[in-house]
């Protein structure tokens, strides 16, 4: 079982800068081949004057932090016994190469379920602008409990 | 043409994607997401820890859940939200599709928004994603 008194927890701000290339790499990795990505054109004529990146690339800059939750030595998580149970992203604008986005991630709830131990994660993603870019929720599992 | 709002009706199916896994694309989604946890990349260390060999990111098959939402979509920057259940992992070698449904439409201080039930099955019908929603602005 999980101390409750952690939920409420903040880690770190993370800090992660928009690459093209790398972009193009993890659309290229999920089989997503939009010109939304690679064309510049495109992206030019868009709403968005540039290329974007993939939605589902908020799963590298947004849960960058989660690496502090996991390995947090005051939670001292049973990794090897931690799988992601659920995954949320909401998407409030579209993120393009260049942005700067810092990432502030914090333990939302601590529930125990049968047997198994669930930490609900929520990060929140803003651009250098201070938009909210993205919203985060996740679930991570602990099978037999920590 | 991308889809229009006016279009779309409940109970209508978005093209579904299939594909087959390849530990390659395993090692692709590491590289590309920095997940580099062995359970992805070893077989010999998927099979030690009673995996029975390597197992696809839950992430990664989220992505291609987004990947569909997008071809029908177009406009990537019109997803709003996706929220999925990492049910049960896809392995290389398994053919996996993913699927979605219109089960809702709704205009929301003046966003017309379409709500998806999204999900992925194996060939053998081990469902990957379930509890899955999309909500996209049309």
């Amino acid at each position: 079982m999980i101390d409750h008194k952690f939920i409420g927890k903040e880690y770190p701000v993370t800090e992660y800068e928009i690459g093209r290339e790398k972009m193009k790499e993890y659309a290229s990795a999920i089989n997503d081949s939009s010109p939304y990505y690679f064309d510049r054109e495109v992206g030019k004529k868009s709403e968005y004057g540039d290329n974007i990146a993939p939605p589902n690339f908020a799963a590298v800059y947004s849960l960058l932090g989660c690496a502090n939750l996991f390995f947090d030595p005051e939670l001292a998580l049973n990794f090897a016994m931690l799988v992601h149970g659920e995954q949320e992203f909401e998407w409030l604008r579209p993120v393009k190469p260049g942005d700067v986005i810092t990432t502030t991630g914090k333990i939302v709830d601590i529930a125990e379920k049968g047997n198994n131990d669930v930490i609900s994660y929520e990060a929140e993603s803003k651009n250098q602008d201070g938009d909210v870019v993205t919203v985060a929720r996740a679930t991570f599992v602990i099978r037999g409990g920590n | 043409m991308a889809v229009a709002f006016d279009d779309v009706k409940v109970g209508d199916e978005i093209p579904s994607f299939s594909i087959q896994l390849d530990q390659m694309m395993l090692w692709m989604y590491s590289g590309a997401s920095g997940d580099f946890n062995p359970i992805h990349n070893d077989k010999e260390f998927g099979e030690k820890v009673g995996l029975g060999g390597t197992i696809a990111h839950g992430l990664s098959s989220m992505g291609r859940m987004q990947k569909t939402v997008v071809d029908w979509i177009e406009d990537p920057g019109k997803l709003k939200k996706l929220k999925v259940r990492f049910a049960a992992p896809a392995r290389p070698g398994d053919t996996v599709t993913f699927k979605g449904k219109v089960i809702d439409k709704k205009e929301e201080d003046g966003k017309k928004l379409v709500v998806l039930e999204v999900g992925a099955e194996t060939q053998d019908g081990v469902q990957v994603l379930t509890k899955g929603e999309a909500v996209v602005q049309l």
